[in-house]
C-alpha cells in the first residue's frame, strides 16, 4: 500500500514541475533573441540549415528538445525533495520501518553494533520524558530479569541488595504499619527455637533483662501490697490482723504475706496409694476443671519413684509436697489411699489442720470401702466426696474468713471486747492530746508565718514532749532570734510550760548582687559628705578556692580624709553580701592655714587668738581622733632676741594651750625652726615671719 | 452407672514396642521413630464393653495404661510402678530372642507385686514374620503354663494386627476376676 502511495505523490510533484521548467526554456528563448537579430546573413544560413535539418529529421528534434525540458523539470523536483528535509522526511517515514525490519532481519549483529552505544541513552532519555510508560514497558521483563540474576548468581544480587534491605524494611513499616511483623510472626518461634539451639547461652543472656525484669516488677507488686498493710498497721485491719497473728502463733510478717499470696484451693483427691485409681474427687468451680485420672496416677507414679529413688533409705519418709511456682500440691498419706491437695498461695496452718483431720476422719471411717478399692467409683460412699468438697470451700479465699471468726468466735469476741474497751479509753485520751498537740504547733507556725520579715521562710514547729522544736533557716542571726521570740509568745499564751527549742539555723544566703552594689554606693556616698573624703567603691563577686565560695568583695580606692579608714571597713563589712573590703586609701590630711603671730622676742600668745583661732584648730582635732598635730614654731634669723629657743617657746606654748583644751598630749607635736615659713618671702611684713603654723599629721 | 477404672502396666525390655502398642491402641496411630520412655508415661483409653454378656456389670471401663520405662542392664523396673494393677502386657520383640528370654522375669516380677492380676503376653513387631523371620517359642513354655496369663498374642504395632483384642481380652479378664 506505502508503495503505492508514493508512487502517486512522486508523479503529482512531477507534473507541478513540468510547467515551472517550460516557462524558463520560453524565457531563454527570448532572452537570446536579439543578439540573433544582428548578423542576418548568418540567420539566413542558419534557416538554410533549419530547412536542411527539418527536411532530413522532420519535427524529430523539437520533440527532443520538449523531452529534454522535461527532463530538467524532474531534476529539479528531486533536487527540491532532497534538500528539503521535511519532504524527505514524510517520503522516508512510510518505508523507514520496512527498511529496519528488514535490516534487523538480514543482518542482525550489524544492527547491534549500530544501536549498542546508544541504547543506554535512548533508554535514559525516554525515562525522562515518560517515567511511567518506561516503567510499565519494563516492569513485564523485571520479574524474570531478577529469577535470572538469582539463579545465575544470588551472591551479586545479595551483594547488591544487601545494604538496602533494612532501609526497605522500615520504609514498610512507615506505610503499613503490622505488615512486617506479621509477615515474620509465623518464622518467630522457630527462629527462637533454633537460635536456642544453636547457642543457648547468648539466648539466656539477651533474655535475661526481660525475665529479671519480670520478676522483678512481680516482686515490686508484692512489696508494694506488704507496704501497704504494714503502713495500715494502726487502722483496724492491722489491728486485727496483730490479734490474728498472736493468736495463730505466728508472725505479723507471716500473715502479712501469706495475705498478699492468699491461699486457694484448687481440686482435692482421693487416690488410691497403689494403683492410682481415684477414689474421689472434688475440685472448684472458679477454675478450670482438672484431668483427674491422669493427674492421679502421674502424682502416684512420682510418689513412688521419689519413695523407690529419692528417700529410699528412710522408711517412714514420704512426699508431703510439691511445689511449682505459687501453686503447690499437698499430699497426705495414710495405709491405701492418700489425699491431694492442690492450692496456690501460702498454705495457712488452720487448712493443714482441717486437711489432716478431714482425711484422718476419712480413712478412719471409710478404711474398708478404700483398702478393697477396685477402681469401681460406685462402691465409693458418697460421704467421702462430700468432704472433699467441704476441704475445697474451706480452702477457697471467700469462705476462708468466715469459718476463721466462727471458730475462734468466743476467745476472739473476748479479746476484741477488751481490745475495744482500751482503745475507746485510749482514743479518747489521744484525741485530746492529738488536738492540743496541733492547736499548739498551729499557734507556733502561724506566729512565725504572720511575721513579714519572717513569713518568707518556711519554719516548722513540732511538739516534742514539752519542747516546741523549732526547725528551719533563716539568713541571719537576728531573724534567727526574732523568730524565737515570736514563737515564744505565741505557745507560751496557750501553755506556759512548753519551752521553745530554737533549732533554726542562720545560713548565708547569697544577697542579690545588684541590691549589695547599691547598698556599698550608698555607704560610701554618706562617707563621701564628708570633709576631705573622696571615695570610689567598686563591688564584684570573686570566686575563693580556700573556701570553695564565691565571695564578695569591696575595692575602695580614693581618699579618706580625717576619716579612719577601719571605720569605712567596718562600715562597708556590715553590709550582707560584702565578704572582703580591699582600701587602697590615702589619708589626706585636713589643711590648717591658721597661722599665729608673735610681737618681737615675744612668744606669747595674743588672747584673741586663742578664742578666734585655737578654738577651731582643737575643735578639728576632736572632730578628727586619728589626726595629729604638728605645730611648728618660727623665729626669723633677723629677729632680735630671736633664735631657736624662741621658735621652740612659740611652738610649746601653743601646744600647751591646746593640751589644756583637753588634746592628748601625744597627738600635739612642737617644733621650733630658725627662719620663716616658706610662703613668706622678702616682700612680706616681717612680722609675717614671727609665727607659728600648723600642719595635720596622720 | 458410676466410673470404673482399672491401671494396667506394659511391661518389656527396652525398645520392643511397648509405647508402640500403646499408641496405636489409644490413639490409632504408628511411628517408627523411637523414642525412649522416660520414666512413666500414663495413658487413658475408654473401652467398650458388649452389654449383652451376662458376667459383665458394666459397659465401659477406663483403662489407665501404665507405659514402664523398658528395662536395660543398667535399670530395673521401679517395682512401686507395678502396683495396684489390675493387669499387665508383657511385651517382647520377635526379632531379638533375649527380649523373649526376660519375659519370664517380669512376668515373676509383675505377679509377685499383684498375685490377683491377669497378664497378656504379646509377641511384638509380628509384622516381620512375613518377612520370613523365624521364630523360636521355645523358651516361652514357662510364661505359657504360668496360671495368670491368660493368653500370647502375635501382635504388630505397626499395622495394628491384634492390638486391640489384645488390650480388650485383658480388660474382660479382669472384670472377670
Amino acid at each position: 500500500m506505502s508503495t503505492t502511495d508514493s508512487v502517486d505523490s512522486n508523479s503529482a510533484i512531477k507534473r507541478s514541475s513540468d510547467t515551472t521548467s517550460q516557462d524558463s526554456i520560453a524565457q531563454n528563448f527570448t532572452e537570446s533573441s536579439p543578439e540573433n537579430g544582428e548578423i542576418q546573413s548568418v540567420e539566413d544560413g542558419e534557416d538554410a540549415l533549419e530547412q536542411l535539418r527539418v527536411l532530413l529529421l522532420g519535427n524529430g528534434i523539437s520533440h527532443l528538445e520538449n523531452q529534454m525540458g522535461n527532463m530538467q523539470g524532474s531534476l529539479n523536483k528531486v533536487e527540491h525533495v532532497l534538500f528539503d528535509s521535511q519532504e524527505l522526511l514524510d517520503r522516508l517515514v512510510p518505508i523507514g520501518v520496512e527498511l529496519i525490519s528488514r535490516e534487523i532481519s538480514e543482518s542482525r549483529d550489524e544492527m547491534c553494533d549500530v544501536l549498542a552505544p546508544i541504547i543506554d541513552r535512548l533508554i535514559y532519555e525516554r525515562g525522562k520524558e515518560d517515567l511511567e510508560s518506561m516503567g510499565e514497558a519494563i516492569s513485564l521483563a523485571l520479574p524474570s530479569a531478577i529469577q535470572a540474576q538469582i539463579e545465575s548468581s544470588p551472591e551479586t544480587l545479595a551483594r547488591v541488595l544487601g545494604p538496602e534491605i533494612s532501609a526497605a524494611i522500615r520504609t514498610q513499616m512507615d506505610l503499613k504499619h503490622g505488615a512486617i511483623a506479621e509477615a515474620i510472626a509465623a518464622e518467630m518461634g522457630e527462629a527462637i527455637q533454633r537460635q536456642i539451639e544453636l547457642d543457648r547461652d547468648v539466648m539466656v543472656d539477651a533474655l535475661y533483662p526481660i525475665i529479671g525484669g519480670t520478676i522483678n516488677k512481680y516482686l515490686q507488686e508484692v512489696i508494694n501490697d506488704i507496704n501497704e498493710k504494714v503502713s495500715d498497721s494502726l487502722s483496724p485491719e492491722g489491728i486485727k490482723r496483730k490479734v490474728r497473728a498472736r493468736m495463730q502463733g505466728v508472725s505479723e510478717a507471716e500473715l502479712i504475706l501469706r495475705e498478699s499470696s492468699r491461699f486457694s484451693a484448687r481440686a482435692a483427691f482421693l487416690i488410691h496409694k497403689e494403683s492410682g485409681l481415684v477414689i474421689a474427687e472434688a475440685q472448684s468451680e472458679d477454675a478450670e476443671s482438672l484431668e483427674s485420672d491422669m493427674l492421679a496416677g502421674m502424682l502416684t507414679a512420682i510418689r513412688s519413684f521419689a519413695a523407690d529413688c529419692v528417700i529410699a533409705d528412710d522408711g517412714g519418709s514420704e512426699l508431703n509436697e510439691i511445689e511449682y511456682g505459687s501453686s503447690r500440691i499437698l499430699l497426705e498419706v495414710a495405709g491405701y489411699c492418700y489425699v491431694a491437695v492442690i492450692a496456690s498461695g501460702e498454705v495457712p496452718k488452720v487448712y493443714l489442720h482441717k486437711l489432716r483431720n478431714t482425711f484422718g476422719s476419712l480413712v478412719q471411717n471409710y478404711r474398708k470401702e478404700i483398702s478393697e478399692f477396685e477402681g469401681d467409683l460406685g462402691t465409693v460412699p458418697e460421704d467421702v466426696t462430700t468432704r472433699l468438697s467441704w476441704l475445697i470451700e474451706q480452702g477457697s479465699s471467700k469462705e476462708k474468713k468466715n469459718s476463721d471468726d466462727k471458730e475462734s468466735f468466743p476467745v476472739v469476741t473476748w479479746a476484741l471486747g477488751g481490745i475495744g474497751v482500751a482503745i475507746v479509753g485510749l482514743f479518747g485520751f489521744f484525741s485530746y492530746q492529738n488536738y492540743r498537740v496541733n492547736q499548739l504547733e498551729t499557734a507556733a507556725i502561724e506566729s512565725v508565718a504572720q511575721d513579714p520579715t519572717l513569713g518568707l521562710y518556711n519554719l516548722t514547729a513540732a511538739l516534742d514532749g514539752d519542747r516546741m522544736v523549732m526547725r528551719g533557716r533563716v539568713p541571719s542571726d537576728n531573724l534567727r532570734i526574732l523568730a524565737e521570740h515570736r514563737m515564744t509568745t505565741a505557745v507560751g499564751a496557750i501553755d506556759d510550760g512548753i519551752a521553745v527549742d530554737n533549732q533554726v539555723r542562720a545560713v548565708n544566703v547569697p544577697p542579690n548582687p545588684t541590691a549589695v552594689a547599691a547598698e556599698v554606693h550608698r555607704t560610701i556616698q554618706l562617707f563621701n559628705q564628708r570633709e576631705g573624703v573622696n571615695l570610689d567603691p567598686a563591688y564584684r563577686l570573686r570566686y575563693d578556692p580556700a573556701s570553695d565560695t564565691t565571695q564578695g568583695e569591696v575595692t575602695v580606692n580614693g581618699s579618706v580624709g580625717a576619716v579612719p579608714v577601719s571605720e569605712v571597713r567596718s562600715a562597708l563589712a556590715t553590709i550582707p553580701g560584702v565578704d572582703q573590703v580591699v582600701t587602697n586609701l590615702e589619708p589626706i590630711m585636713p589643711k590648717i592655714g591658721t597661722r599665729l603671730y608673735f610681737s618681737v622676742g615675744s612668744a606669747n600668745v595674743v588672747t584673741i587668738d586663742r578664742q578666734v583661732k585655737l578654738t577651731p584648730i582643737s575643735n578639728l582635732l576632736k572632730r578628727s581622733p586619728q589626726v595629729r598635730l604638728k605645730i611648728i614654731g618660727y623665729s626669723p634669723s633677723d629677729e632680735t632676741g630671736g633664735g631657736q629657743g624662741l621658735a621652740l617657746e612659740r611652738s610649746r606654748l601653743v601646744r600647751q594651750d591646746l593640751i589644756e583644751r583637753g588634746i592628748a598630749p601625744n597627738r600635739l607635736e612642737a617644733e621650733g625652726r630658725v627662719g620663716v615659713p616658706e610662703d613668706v618671702t622678702a616682700t612680706s611684713p616681717d612680722w609675717a615671719g614671727r609665727s607659728v603654723a600648723f600642719q595635720a599629721i596622720p | 452407672m458410676a466410673k470404673v477404672s482399672k491401671k494396667i502396666c506394659l511391661v518389656g525390655d527396652f525398645g520392643v514396642g511397648k509405647t508402640s502398642l500403646i499408641r496405636r491402641f489409644v490413639d490409632r496411630q504408628f511411628d517408627d521413630r523411637y523414642l525412649s520412655t522416660v520414666g512413666v508415661k500414663i495413658s487413658r483409653k475408654l473401652v467398650e464393653l458388649d452389654p449383652s454378656l451376662p458376667d459383665i456389670a458394666t459397659s465401659e471401663v477406663q483403662l489407665l495404661i501404665w507405659d514402664l520405662e523398658g528395662r536395660n542392664k543398667f535399670k530395673a523396673i521401679v517395682p512401686s510402678y507395678l502396683q495396684g494393677a489390675r493387669g499387665a502386657i508383657l511385651v517382647a520383640d520377635i526379632s531379638r530372642p533375649g527380649t523373649l528370654r526376660s519375659l519370664e522375669e517380669h512376668l515373676d516380677q509383675f505377679c509377685t507385686i499383684n498375685p490377683k492380676s491377669k497378664v497378656m503376653v504379646a509377641l511384638n513387631k509380628a509384622d516381620l514374620l512375613n518377612e520370613g523371620l523365624p521364630i523360636d517359642t521355645s523358651s516361652l513354655k514357662a510364661v505359657d503354663d504360668h496360671s495368670q496369663v491368660v493368653k500370647r498374642y502375635f501382635t504388630s504395632a505397626k499395622t495394628g494386627d491384634q492390638v486391640d483384642d489384645l488390650f480388650v481380652r485383658l480388660t474382660y479378664q479382669m472384670l472377670r476376676s
